[in-house]
């Protein structure tokens, strides 16, 4: 039984040794240039390599038939047939010397390094003559894109029902519907050594903050990685060094958002395959303001906008200030308070900072779980965790009904912020106070704050501190940028904030072209 | 050569004098300055008043006279070499100290009121820790986080120094006859501390750092405001006590803010709100002394190069903020320190100022 045993595997091992051996010659005669091909079909085959779906055939019948060179899969098939199949065809029947005026349009490939890049990139290589410089390069690429829909991680109300999709040119296409404007640029930049990403930069030339492009552009040039897989590996590159859990980036998918920020003296950087553009520079606000500029009027907006800075604030603070309350300082509560707490407390097994910081890190587990899952999941997911965590624990009397309202609030603070990125820093940034406030009371809760503080002011996003225009303290701006959208709509400032070169948006003599429906004609 | 390359603008630098002037001193200098002078005591801060507008006149005139010279570049060419790098060492151990001293008090008074049962090392600690960690960054953003802190400081202190008024009674100021001018001469060099310590004396590094025009006038104005609220701070435990009371109270502002206690408030003592408020404003202080110490210790022994020394200094800072000291050591420390400050921050500028002032373009 061994000795057949042993025989089997000997067996196995010397065919699949035989298999490979096939495979490698295969290979090697795939890449071998077939009797009656021009030589530069054999250096393309040899750049390129073996793949299944690489095709190589003569475009007609005869010998003065061009030779085609594409990969299946990156071609439009209706475009193969229509821009260069049949044209061929005809021009092969009627007798046509030049071919190459069939596509007057196509590239000559000056190496074979190009004509093989052009290849990769959905481009038909038309091989007309033995050198690179015969080889004709006639984009007909399959465009692989989705239709654009409304955006999916920014609940929009009221306003444009539109997000980016993946493809860079339709994204640039959809700005400059926003943007038909003279001074609307757009430079590109291909980085990643293997998947040659396009990266696009978008700004206005006469209103960005002068050197600020260049400075974008240099370190997107500095890159040096095999492959870019989304904006954020961009963002990070971009802002290299930085261990912050605060993102020194905006991500958006609105169309309108981005175009504000551009036309205020921002910069929109644009990646291939990624329908998150992002915004440099930067700062803390800029994550809480944005869906509410369909609201009616400066209250309203005035209103949202103090409420989520509430909330998130809140959000960071709260745990660690109910339990400096409540385990090392509860001198400043009034005594009916204290008592009213003191008797949810009776019989609970454990010290308010323990129970905090458990729950804490629970509902983190099941905000993450929820969020990983997949949608009906996700639901479950909740409706176990509030019956797990909301009821049974306090019920078992392992937590109070005042920790689990908190941590109720503090869940929900979280996700006021309007970018995701944001709330992962608001999640983390809690548990230093928390300690804080645990060790040492209240004292400790506002060391912990004053550690938060100065942690932010320390940032900077291309520049620009990450909490202007607080600090450095632009007052106007302030009001008209943080706390409430513009009073009057006549503004004419840009925020100053992003240092544009133009600090004056708008007419700012009021005599623009339109009219109210009560004015003089 | 100025440590940098750092800029301030001219608002931020004017909060940081407000900062400054503020300091520890309704706690520091209140209880002596009551005991002293009764309900005149708000009076004792007038000579340090202006004895701080002398002090910044001095700034003024180098800074006009040297706009891109700190002290570590017209010290050694007006007092010589040994005497300008002597200058130079004893401010740098002035800032330090001044650091650790406004420390000492907060934690005094923290212990007093908050963390009574923990030891006093741990917020010592914390507070260093804190101040060294912004201080490593250099002054761009200590500026940043000062001004930041305004959104709770400012209609924190607003709170504090209005809200006890509405228990006072306003008569106990009076008369303002009867003024013990005795008293209020020997408080001239508690006064005189008072107002050189109000911010000017940092500025002789900072000033070439302001991008601006018009500092002076802004840091004057921000120096009176903080003025007017210390003498508000001192006249009020007496307007709410009376003279003879508040003067039984080791911290008689943050007892007088104690006595803030409304139904439909839920924080029933403001003196906890009180204590948590100068925390922020002494962290901004001390992150000042600190940068500034670092920074004049680093042009000393490493060319300019003055963050390694920050951690250092943080830790002399964490010495001298715990209760390391016997009461006597703390209060011959605190006189060589008091004596420091009015030569190092008031008659050595002076005397640069008239040596600038008579070279002229020659300096």
């Amino acid at each position: 039984m061994a000795s057949f045993t042993r025989r089997d595997s000997e067996f196995a091992d010397i065919v699949d040794d035989a298999s490979h051996v096939i495979l490698e010659c295969e290979g090697l005669l795939r890449a071998l240039p077939r009797p009656g091909e021009p030589p530069l079909i054999g250096r393309l085959r040899a750049e390129l390599g073996v793949s299944d779906d690489f095709r190589v055939h003569p475009a007609g019948p005869g010998e003065s038939s061009p030779w085609l060179v594409y990969f299946r899969t990156l071609v439009d098939p209706n475009r193969f047939w229509q821009e260069i199949e049949q044209p061929v065809a005809e021009a092969l029947r009627r007798g046509d010397g030049r071919l190459e005026d069939l596509w007057p349009t196509a590239l000559h490939a000056g190496t074979v390094a190009e004509a093989a890049e052009g290849i990769l990139r959905g481009s038909v290589a038309v091989v007309l003559g033995p050198g690179p410089r015969g080889c004709l390069l006639h984009n007909a690429a399959l465009q692989v894109a989705r239709a654009i829909e409304p955006p999916k991680t920014e609940q929009v109300i009221v306003g444009p029902k539109e997000a980016f999709v993946e493809d860079v040119d339709t994204n640039i296409a959809l700005l400059r519907g926003w943007f038909p404007d003279t001074s609307f640029r757009v430079e590109v930049v291909r980085v990643g050594r293997r998947s040659k990403s396009r990266i696009a930069v978008a700004y206005l030339e006469d209103v960005v903050r002068p050197g600020l492009v260049p400075l974008i552009m240099e370190s997107l040039r500095r890159i040096r990685t095999d492959s870019i897989r989304a904006d954020w590996d961009i963002a990070e590159y971009l802002t290299a060094g930085s261990l912050t859990p605060f993102p020194l980036a905006e991500s958006t998918e609105r169309p309108d958002k981005v175009a504000q920020a551009i036309a205020d003296g921002r910069v929109a950087v644009f990646v291939q395959h990624s329908p998150f553009p992002f915004l440099l520079p930067t700062t803390v606000f800029e994550f809480q303001k944005d869906s509410e500029a369909a609201l009616p009027g400066p209250v309203v907006t005035l209103y949202i906008r103090a409420l989520r800075h509430i909330g998130t604030f809140l959000a960071v603070v709260s745990p660690g200030l109910i339990v400096a309350l409540l385990s090392a300082n509860p001198g400043p509560l009034r005594p009916e308070l204290a008592q009213t707490v003191a008797l949810t407390r009776i019989g609970l097994p454990y010290p308010v900072f323990p129970e905090m910081l458990a729950m804490m890190l629970v509902i983190d587990i099941f905000n993450e779980a929820t969020a990983q899952a997949p949608g009906g999941i996700g639901n479950a997911l909740s409706i176990v965790g509030t019956l797990i965590i909301g009821q049974i624990s306090v019920s078992a009397r392992l937590v109070s009904e005042l920790v689990m309202i908190i941590a109720a609030a503090t869940s929900l603070g979280t996700f006021l912020t309007l970018r995701y990125q944001f709330s992962y820093a608001i999640r983390i940034w809690k548990y230093p106070i928390l300690i804080l406030s645990g060790v040492v009371g209240l004292f400790g809760w506002l060391a912990g704050i004053l550690f938060l503080v100065v942690h932010l002011a320390s940032l900077k996003s291309a520049g620009v501190p990450y909490l202007a225009p607080l600090a450095p303290l632009h007052p106007r701006s302030l009001v008209y940028n943080v706390v409430t959208r513009r009073l009057r709509p006549q503004t004419v400032r840009r925020p100053p904030a992003w240092q544009p070169a133009d600090a004056t948006s708008g007419d700012p003599h009021g005599s623009g072209e339109q009219q109210s429906g009560d004015a003089p004609s | 050569m100025t440590p940098g390359p750092f800029r301030l603008s001219v608002g931020q630098a004017a909060w940081l004098v407000f900062y400054l002037t503020l300091c520890v001193t309704p706690f520091a200098f209140a209880e002596g300055l009551i005991q002293a002078m009764g309900r005149w005591a708000w009076a004792g801060l007038l000579p340090g008043f202006a004895l701080g507008v002398l002090a910044l006149g001095a700034v003024a005139v180098l800074h006009r006279r040297l706009p891109r010279d700190s002290v570590l570049d017209y010290a050694p060419r007006l007092l010589g070499r040994f005497g300008g790098w002597l200058y130079i060492a004893l401010l740098g151990l002035l800032f330090t100290a001044g650091a650790g001293a406004n420390l000492r008090i907060f934690v005094d008074m923290l212990h007093s009121t908050l963390n009574a049962g923990m030891t006093a090392w741990v917020p010592a600690l914390v507070m260093a820790a804190l101040a060294s960690y912004v201080a490593f960054f250099g002054p761009e953003v200590v500026a940043r986080v000062a001004t930041a802190l305004l959104l709770a400081v400012l209609p924190g202190v607003a709170l504090i120094f209005t809200l006890p008024w509405l228990n006072s009674v306003p008569g106990r100021l009076w008369p303002l006859w009867n003024v013990p001018w005795v008293s209020l001469t020997r408080q001239a060099h508690t006064a005189s501390i008072l107002g050189v310590c109000r911010g000017f004396l940092p500025l002789l590094l900072i000033a070439p750092m302001v991008d601006g025009r018009r500092f002076f006038g802004r840091a004057l104005a921000a120096q009176v405001a903080g003025s007017i609220l210390l003498m508000v701070a001192f006249a009020m435990p007496v307007a709410v006590f009376g003279p003879d009371l508040a003067q039984q109270f080791r911290f008689p502002l943050l007892d007088a803010a104690g006595t803030v206690a409304w139904s439909w408030l839920p924080i029933q003592r403001w003196g906890h709100l009180t204590v948590l408020l100068w925390e922020l404003i002494t962290f901004v202080v001390a992150s000042t002394y600190l940068w500034l110490g670092a920074a004049i210790g680093g042009w000393l022994l490493m060319r300019g190069r003055w963050r390694p020394l920050v951690p250092v200094l943080g830790g002399a800072v964490f010495l001298l903020a715990g209760p390391l000291l016997g009461p006597e050591a703390e209060s011959a420390v605190s006189t060589v320190w008091n004596w420091s400050v009015v030569v190092l921050g008031m008659v050595v500028p002076l005397g640069l100022a008239a040596a600038v002032l008579m070279r002229g373009q020659a300096a």
